[in-house]
């Protein structure tokens, strides 16, 4: 900085010398001992290979002698994890190395008894090798795949849903485990464990479930006419649905939060009143007042041709019904937790009341009402019980995936049930990214302003 | 400029009561009392945030009682800015500017104008979170005064401030002040701020506006006792105030001396003495006695550092005298506890409050 004040301003690019590069030199004797290394250990693999053929005395058998393709890629691998050893390193010492020998004889154990299971069961060993060899630097990253090479060995039934819990506490566990150790807190770490052991139980049956599909079978559902039309009215009447409730209750939730009426309280707890009340029930409830032989179910019917029994109508009305209190709920929390004397000094600053509520509460609240909205959404679609009360036909997906469990049991209703599942798991993503928008946000306005 | 009658307004068990106040054009007013004396309250009311449920509001010659917050012209900054998160420092003072709706809106200042004049000129592109309390406090301030109020009104702006943006904050309260000759109510239960910001003190305790008038003469002369003890007057003695009709003067013994000034209260008192015109200093022997002043004999019976003063607690004749001294200029550093000291109490120092009944 103060160079630039004596003279003219040189571009950084020239006061910079040769630039410096990011590879280390290749000293002659480390890729000669990387080549050594790894014929040396495919001739160990071929001895070991054919005296096991001998033993066994049947020079076919699986694990014995592999094809010569196989065993080429397995010397290509050792040879890449021999080079990240010796190459990624500026200096070796005997323990870094024998803890590599260590990791790398313990992928091999537990792939070997696979491979004689099955001889392509090699190429696994093969993958892992590489993955090993690229994640030397991090050996953190390293625990993923001893996590996945486990279910492998010891779960292979439940492979996926296995990696996936293990992956979970591996990330989320070790903060708590370290507490504990260090014996300064033993309480909180004690309800992180008994927590993530429920949740255990929760996400296992979904997970595992999730695996039973392929991505294929998926798509072949969604070529299905009915599939499709269920799905277009599932996520018509829902979407509609959720906006009927954001019309009406963001104002009531705003309404509660602000003005201190005589049975607020009472109000307050009929909000949850659909979450209780069996959904059956809500249908049944629903069907005798809006059905057609009601009262009210002819005259709207005459006067607005509008009917409710079997019909997309009777869909938005059950959701509608089953749905509101999320997005209520929210949208209180999120006003509540807006201090009042935000709209008092806009207020103040002119702006009436409804443009204080427009300009500035809602805005500051405004990722609650989105995260109820969302809840809201999928809590129609998910709805099931006072649809096949009041309106069955036209089926939305939680029908279908019902009726076809009923007539076709697990193949059919598989496919769409893990469709459902998928969608539900896009809810939680949205919501996630809406719960870390502001940092994420904070984070791009640092850097901007960094980068400024 | 402000004038309010009769205002009633009740909260749960609360009674906000201000019978009659009158703020002039121009001054800078410190209202002091306890947390909860309703001292905010009485701001929001008047300020049509709240509504009263009886009185009457004057700003200037308007009667704004039925007028609409937005449209009284009164600017108000809370002790925590509330800075609106989602708007930029820029927005936050445009606010005004873009969405008035109020009647008759007189344009501001700039903003950048206000912003250079306030040094927060460079902020403007960041966005609250990102300011320190001084500077958000600064902020808050500028977007009040954009909409060139008539009335400002600031709740606590102190409050939440380290000792040195404290200091800042307060030096451009006031030249702020100076500038725009804006009438302003400082709210704080502070009421160390209260004596040394305020042109004038108003005094509110439990719902009522209990004094007010020019700051030294309400800390020096409080009407209650509740308010002398309020405002930190630590030295309160029930006595006899004999009027001597002669000389128009009253008598007043005190600890076994008779001090001789001029009182309109006669009858049984309550004499008030403030702790920094109080002096100690080690005795030195029987002095010859005056009317003027009082000196009495006592021990030094503890003594502690206030920063930079040092308060001083003496017993003399079982009476109990708290002291406040600057700790180079006095006598006091000689002293030590136990020691034989006198308490010297000049008669202006001395204020009487009539006995309540």
């Amino acid at each position: 900085m103060s160079d630039e004040r004596s003279g003219p301003v040189v571009p950084s690019v020239i006061s910079v010398g040769r630039p410096r590069s990011n590879w280390i030199p290749l000293p002659r004797q480390r890729i000669i001992s990387m080549l050594v290394g790894a014929a040396i250990l495919a001739l160990v693999h071929l001895l070991v290979g054919s005296a096991w053929a001998r033993i066994t005395g049947s020079a076919d058998q699986p694990g014995g002698s592999l094809r010569p393709q196989i065993n080429l890629a397995l010397f290509v691998a050792n040879l890449v994890v021999l080079g990240s050893v010796l190459l990624s390193h500026r200096s070796l010492n005997w323990p870094r190395v024998i803890a590599y020998a260590v990791g790398y004889a313990v992928i091999v154990w537990l792939l070997w008894p696979l491979m004689r299971i099955m001889p392509e069961n090699a190429l696994l060993l093969v993958l892992s090798l590489v993955a090993y060899a690229g994640l030397l630097g991090h050996p953190w990253l390293v625990g993923y795949l001893y996590l996945f090479l486990l279910s492998q060995r010891f779960m292979p039934a439940y492979l996926y849903s296995a990696f996936l819990l293990a992956a979970l506490f591996y990330t989320t566990l070790p903060p708590a485990v370290r507490a504990w150790h260090h014996g300064r807190e033993r309480f909180v770490p004690l309800c992180h464990l008994a927590g993530m052991m429920f949740l255990l139980l929760l996400l296992l049956p979904i997970i595992y479930f999730c695996t039973l599909t392929s991505a294929q079978d998926i798509h072949a559902r969604l070529k299905e006419a009915d599939v499709l039309s269920a799905l277009a009215v599932s996520l018509r009447t829902s979407a509609i649905a959720a906006a009927v409730v954001m019309l009406f209750g963001v104002p009531l939730a705003y309404a509660m939060v602000r003005r201190c009426f005589p049975g607020r309280a009472l109000i307050d707890s009929l909000i949850d009143l659909p979450i209780v009340l069996p959904p059956p029930i809500a249908g049944i409830t629903l069907l005798f007042f809006l059905g057609p032989k009601t009262p009210l179910g002819r005259f709207l019917d005459q006067h607005f041709g509008l009917q409710f029994f079997d019909s997309e109508w009777g869909i938005i009305a059950a959701q509608v019904f089953v749905g509101s209190p999320f997005l209520i709920r929210a949208s209180m929390v999120a006003f509540e937790a807006v201090d009042v004397r935000y709209e008092k000094v806009a207020r103040t600053l002119g702006a009436s009341t409804a443009s204080a509520f427009l300009r500035v509460t809602l805005p500051m609240s405004v990722r609650g009402i989105l995260i109820g909205t969302i809840l809201t959404w999928f809590r129609a679609m998910a709805e099931f019980g006072s649809l096949r009360v009041l309106a069955n036909r036209p089926r939305t997906i939680p029908v279908l995936a019902y009726e076809r469990f009923i007539e076709f049991r697990q193949s059919e209703s598989q496919s769409v049930a893990v469709l459902v599942l998928l969608l539900s798991l896009g809810v939680i993503v949205g919501m996630w990214i809406i719960r870390a928008m502001p940092r994420l946000l904070g984070r791009a306005i640092g850097a901007a302003n960094a980068a400024r | 400029m402000l004038r309010v009658e009769g205002l009633r307004r009740k909260a749960g068990d609360f009674r906000l009561c201000v019978d009659r106040w009158e703020v002039p054009a121009g001054t800078y007013l410190v209202l002091v009392g306890p947390s909860g004396a309703g001292k905010t309250m009485l701001l929001e009311t008047i300020a049509g945030l709240e509504q009263p449920s009886e009185g009457r509001i004057w700003i200037g010659d308007r009667l704004v009682t039925d007028l609409p917050s937005e449209s009284r012209g009164i600017g108000f900054v809370y002790q925590d800015c509330c800075l609106f998160p989602h708007m930029s420092v820029r927005q936050n003072i445009d606010f005004a500017r873009r969405y008035h709706r109020g009647g008759d809106r007189q344009d501001g200042p700039a903003t950048t104008e206000l912003a250079e004049m306030l040094g927060i000129g460079g902020l403007l592109d960041r966005r609250p979170d990102s300011l320190s309390g001084g500077e958000r406090q600064r902020v808050a301030l500028a977007r009040a005064l954009s909409i060139r109020p008539k009335l400002m009104f600031l709740d606590e702006p102190l409050g939440m401030l380290d000792p040195v943006s404290r200091e800042t904050v307060a030096t451009e309260l006031r030249n702020c002040h100076r500038r725009f000759g804006t009438t302003t109510i400082h709210v704080t239960h502070d009421h160390a701020e209260a004596r040394s910001l305020g042109d004038e003190v108003a005094v509110m305790l439990a719902g009522l506006l209990v004094q007010s008038g020019p700051a030294e003469e309400v800390f020096r002369k409080p009407h209650t006792t509740a308010l002398a003890r309020f405002l930190g007057c630590e030295n309160l003695f029930e006595c006899q105030v004999v009027r001597d009709a002669r000389a128009g003067q009253v008598e007043l013994s005190l600890g076994g001396q008779v001090l001789r000034f001029s009182s309109a209260i006669s009858g049984r008192a309550i004499a008030c003495v403030r702790s920094e015109e109080v002096r100690v200093q080690p005795w030195a022997g029987a002095m010859p006695q005056t009317a003027s002043c009082a000196i009495l004999p006592g021990t030094l019976i503890e003594s502690s550092l206030r920063g930079p003063l040092i308060r001083m607690v003496v017993e003399t004749d079982g009476m109990r005298w708290v002291s406040l001294a600057g700790r180079a200029l006095s006598d006091a550093e000689r002293c030590r506890v136990g020691m034989k000291v006198a308490v010297l109490v000049d008669a202006k120092a001395v204020h009487l409050i009539p006995a309540e009944t």
